[in-house]
């Protein structure tokens, strides 16, 4: 296949993968408008609880526009959200917008340190186990799915508060203390991550090793090391980074978790405190720009893996 | 012969929920004894005792018979969901059925499912097990793609279009060869999902969608007792010696599983 039919065939496959992935987003915004709105019966009441006083629901009502008709509220709700306008806090009337990109932005540093842990940090056991042709590497990365992540985390600080007593552990700023804040929960998010895909590495590495083309390679006295990054590795890659991509959901879970624990103050800390004070529209936000987030990052690493992928551009 | 020892490890997972909660129960997990306070491990209390001086070895076994059989729980309405719905998707493959479903496969798996939970639980009141049958209804997705392909690669093998060949209706062929080489890829990618859902219990109880506090849960008792390691650390080794013997058998099932897969594929 020649390069411009094959750049053709990609970007057709990349616009029809966008609108699958804009119609999931579509169904987010119904799905979490049905939830918050059409679900509770009264969404005002649901938000004040059972001891405010009819006045005070009354007037919230009319704020969300409850007393308009379902759908009227819903095209609403969509004409804001097209100006990426998702409504004001019912606690506090912050922007909901604003808030949830800001708390985005931490647990995003949390996640991609995590990301990146969890990729070198596996490979190296990967290397290791292969190298030593030893099975304690995969041993100790099996802690993560082992021992659960929040376990790990109160571990991790009872022995950061020990052995490192300069490490700060709570907070998350953008300069060089919050990035050493975000260490240690990072770390212990990509706990689990680690513990898959050093086994899918190990166990790809070890069926390549073994195939016609792996022992081909052997016989012609490449060392171990270059067997393992020339040979051995390549076939390996995509599916070892389409585990890594996919588990950044896992870690994004682990990280809200741990965020709460460390006093972080990303998005887990904002889905807490809006689930205490029953905050909808701030939770619907955190729905659904997360969401957008994930079902984009999803697009990308599929027409990502596409483009690097030989077996996916032979047509058949 | 593996076939036995299967059987009996299966049986093994089955029934431990219930014997497990039976003996901690009648040990009392939430007897409270003020005299006993964090009594260390001994020939009285084997796993010690708690603040509040309740026997951690009760509290233990029953947390551990409780997460186990909520975690199977979600997990029996997964498989269910997995096989139906995947396999419809396969069967109706590259038509309106099969678009709808991995259109909700698809938007399931993209999402961290915390946060649909979390939004879920805020309009619907929470409890421990509903929770888990919430997360039963997420977790299908993973699976349901495995069985979907699945459905798609056997519907071309020549033993299957040799049964149709020679007459079997459809639904014969589906029931009796399709089916039973289903159970096996679903029922291993789910089993490899158990450990997660026993562990995540305590991440959901920060948002007030564990168990409520007297009723003790594996994720619950390692996390209060993580808290105290200082001044007590026998709370937390118990349940996390539990989780972690829970965890490394259904882990050693689900690779004994793969294995005998692939001697079979090998011969």
């Amino acid at each position: 296949m020649n390069r411009r039919s094959k750049i053709a065939r990609l970007s057709r496959i990349a616009a029809a993968r966008a609108a699958w992935a804009a119609s999931l987003l579509l169904g987010i915004v119904i799905g979490s408008f049905v939830l918050f709105r059409v679900v509770p019966g009264d969404a005002a009441r649901v938000a004040l609880g059972q001891n405010a006083s009819e006045a005070s629901v009354e007037r919230l009502r009319s704020e969300m526009g409850l007393d308009k008709p379902i759908l009227v509220q819903l095209a609403d709700y969509g004409r804001a959200l097209t100006h990426g306008d998702l409504g004001r806090s019912l606690i506090d009337g912050r922007n909901v917008t604003g808030e949830v990109s800001a708390r985005f932005l931490v647990t995003g540093r949390l996640a991609l340190l995590s990301a990146v842990f969890s990729l070198v940090l596996s490979y190296l056991l990967a290397l290791l186990a292969y190298k030593t042709r030893s099975v304690w590497p995969v041993a100790v990365s099996r802690i993560g799915v082992l021992v659960p992540s929040y376990s790990l985390g109160i571990l991790a600080a009872i022995l950061a508060g020990a052995f490192l007593p300069w490490l700060p552990l709570t907070g998350g700023g953008t300069g060089i203390g919050g990035w050493a804040a975000l260490c240690i929960p990072s770390l212990v998010a990509a706990a689990y991550p680690i513990a898959l895909m050093t086994i899918l590495l190990r166990d790809a590495v070890g069926s390549a090793e073994t195939a016609p083309f792996g022992v081909c390679a052997r016989a012609y006295g490449f060392s171990r090391l270059a067997l393992f990054h020339h040979v051995l590795l390549p076939p390996a890659a995509v599916p070892y980074l389409a585990a890594w991509i996919n588990q950044l959901s896992a870690i994004f879970v682990a990280g809200v978790v741990l965020e709460v624990l460390f006093t972080i103050p990303g998005t887990g800390s904002l889905l807490l405190s809006s689930v205490q004070q029953r905050d909808l529209t701030m939770l619907q936000g955190l729905l659904i720009l997360n969401s957008a987030f994930f079902i984009g990052l999803s697009w990308f690493s599929d027409m990502l893996l596409r483009s690097v992928d030989a077996r996916q551009q032979v047509h058949v | 012969m593996y076939s036995r020892a299967r059987f009996v490890a299966i049986l093994l997972v089955a029934v431990m929920p219930w014997s497990l909660m039976r003996l901690g129960s009648t040990l009392d997990p939430i007897a409270i004894d003020i005299a006993q306070r964090h009594v260390a491990p001994s020939l009285g209390a084997v796993f010690g005792t708690d603040a509040l001086g309740r026997d951690m070895f009760a509290r233990t076994t029953y947390a551990a018979g409780l997460s186990l059989g909520v975690a199977l729980k979600s997990l029996a309405v997964s498989f269910a969901l997995a096989l139906t719905l995947g396999g419809s998707a396969g069967l109706f493959a590259r038509r309106w059925p099969d678009h709808i479903i991995s259109w909700v496969a698809s938007l399931l798996f993209t999402l961290p499912f915390i946060l649909i939970l979390v939004s879920l639980f805020t309009i619907v009141p929470p409890n421990l097990s509903r929770t888990y049958i919430a997360i039963g209804f997420i977790a299908w997705a993973a699976p349901a793609r495995i069985v979907r392909s699945e459905v798609v690669r056997l519907r071309r093998e020549p033993f299957v279009v040799a049964q149709r060949a020679m007459g079997w209706p459809r639904g014969r062929v589906l029931l009796l060869t399709i089916v039973p080489l289903l159970l096996r890829p679903a029922f291993l990618s789910l089993l490899l999902f158990l450990p997660e859902l026993i562990g995540i219990e305590v991440g959901l109880s920060f948002f007030g969608l564990g168990a409520s506090p007297p009723t003790p849960t594996l994720g619950r008792l390692i996390y209060d007792g993580m808290l105290e390691f200082e001044t007590a650390w026998w709370l937390a080794i118990a349940p996390a010696a539990m989780l972690a013997l829970l965890v490394t058998s259904v882990m050693s099932i689900a690779s004994d599983w793969d294995r005998s897969r692939d001697r079979r594929a090998v011969t």
